[in-house]
């Protein structure tokens, strides 16, 4: 037995030592990537939800590639490329992920169940409470969607690939693997992998930008107590549910299954159907995200995610970030001028809609200037809001764009 | 590269009209279940 002879029943080995070096090295880099990805969950420092399966998922797609029947190297994981049927249907019976890929994230089945579990977990109560305010700030959040466009295009990407690492900068998960679904198939997996790393380091991040912007005075201010208390009823949020899900599905009908699967959760949620609640809000929500967790990992194959435009991605996907979050406390700021120094302007930075981590930060840095000041209701409505003008964005980058 | 500039404004404004079209439904489901009740 030779020494080929014996690499090749360990066939990882054999297939990293047969491949380029620059495969060969991306392999390495994404299974060291996938298992400090596990650690950055486990410690908590990223979402630990999507990050402990992503990254093993990230670690063992690029260690079990093999010697497939047809001489190519492949894995049994699945086969993201393959779109003629005939094909598709003999890969389902071999990958053992593809059924789930192929049925439940290629058509955007899993973004619309993450979507329809934040629905029921959102209160619209607090947009409908200051409905003016909320929206406003939501949309000097998404300046770094707006920007980011044109500094893409001007890189080289095309409108579509540009529009959609441009949705980075609406912060949602969701939709930016919606939109990158619908507008660019070949680049979907490297941007939504991009926007899930990034947003996991938002909750670190984005404080820094808030000490940096925003002088520790102005960070105390307590807001003051509203001049009447505003109740708002479960109906009118099932009213505001259901007419806002209309008129936008009208509108934008490319994004209806969206903009449904948002609203359908906000609907469960203020109907009190206790028996849907806790079957969306539960395994439809944590068995989604688990998936999307894994099916990320595993779409990180070196040979199909290294390529030169990833690092663009990752550039424009950082910038989008940056300046949703320098927007959104700029928007803070207008608020704290417009209303003569009363409003809190780190309620700006909860405008970017990673529901309910930009909420939670805004608190968090204030509440260590001065633990006496509550900005949370005020924070979860602009968060929300930021929800619902990230879906309209990504139904107007897909209406003009596909 | 203007044609990505416009392409950004465009969805810019619309994002703008449509979420104030949002904020004006609120309103108007607010006042209407408002004058519901008082009927």
């Amino acid at each position: 037995m030779n020494l080929n002879d014996f690499l090749s029943l360990f066939q990882g080995i054999d297939t990293l030592l047969d491949s380029t070096l620059l495969i060969a090295l991306g392999r390495i880099g994404l299974i060291l990537l996938g298992g400090l990805l596990v650690y950055l969950g486990k410690k908590e420092v990223l979402e630990p939800l999507l990050m402990i399966p992503m990254g093993l998922g990230m670690a063992a797609v690029n260690a079990g590639v093999l010697m497939l029947d047809t001489g190519q190297h492949g894995t049994l994981f699945l086969n993201p490329m393959i779109s003629d049927p005939a094909q598709l249907m003999n890969i389902l019976q071999i990958d053992f992920l593809q059924p789930i890929f192929t049925l439940t994230f290629s058509n955007g089945l899993i973004a619309c169940l993450v979507f329809m579990g934040i629905g029921v977990l959102l209160d619209v109560g607090f947009l409908l409470a200051r409905p003016f305010t909320s929206m406003f700030i939501a949309i000097c959040a998404e300046l770094g969607t707006f920007v980011t466009f044109p500094i893409a295009v001007a890189m080289g990407l095309s409108f579509n690939d540009a529009a959609s690492i441009s949705l980075v900068g609406g912060a949602d998960g969701p939709m930016v693997l919606f939109g990158s679904l619908m507008l660019s198939k070949n680049l979907f997996v490297p941007i939504t992998v991009v926007a899930y790393l990034y947003l996991g380091l938002t909750y670190g991040g984005y404080p820094y930008l808030i000490k940096l912007m925003i002088p520790k005075e102005l960070r105390g201010i307590k807001m003051a107590p509203p001049k009447k208390i505003i109740v708002i009823s479960a109906n009118e949020k099932l009213a505001f549910a259901f007419i806002t899900c209309v008129v936008l599905c009208l509108l934008f009908p490319v994004a209806a299954p969206l903009f449904f699967s948002l609203f359908l959760g906000v609907s469960v949620r203020e109907s009190g159907i206790k028996h849907y609640i806790d079957v969306i809000s539960g395994p439809i929500l944590y068995g989604a995200t688990f998936f999307l967790g894994i099916l990320l990992g595993v779409l990180c194959e070196a040979s199909t995610i290294l390529s030169p435009v990833v690092f663009k991605l990752l550039i424009l996907g950082i910038l989008a970030l940056l300046f949703s979050g320098i927007g959104g406390i700029l928007g803070g700021y207008i608020m704290f001028f417009v209303t003569k120094g009363k409003f809190n302007p780190v309620i700006g930075i909860a405008g970017v809609s990673c529901v309910p981590t930009t909420s939670k930060v805004a608190q968090k840095s204030v509440s260590e200037v001065n633990p006496s000041s509550i900005i949370m209701p005020y924070a979860l409505g602009a968060n929300i809001s930021g929800v619902i003008t990230s879906a309209i964005i990504a139904g107007i980058f897909v209406t003009l764009l596909k | 590269m203007n044609e990505s500039i416009s392409i950004a404004l465009t969805v810019f404004g619309v994002t703008v009209v449509i979420s104030f079209f949002v904020v004006l439904l609120i309103k108007i489901i607010y006042f209407s279940l408002k004058l519901f009740k008082k009927s």
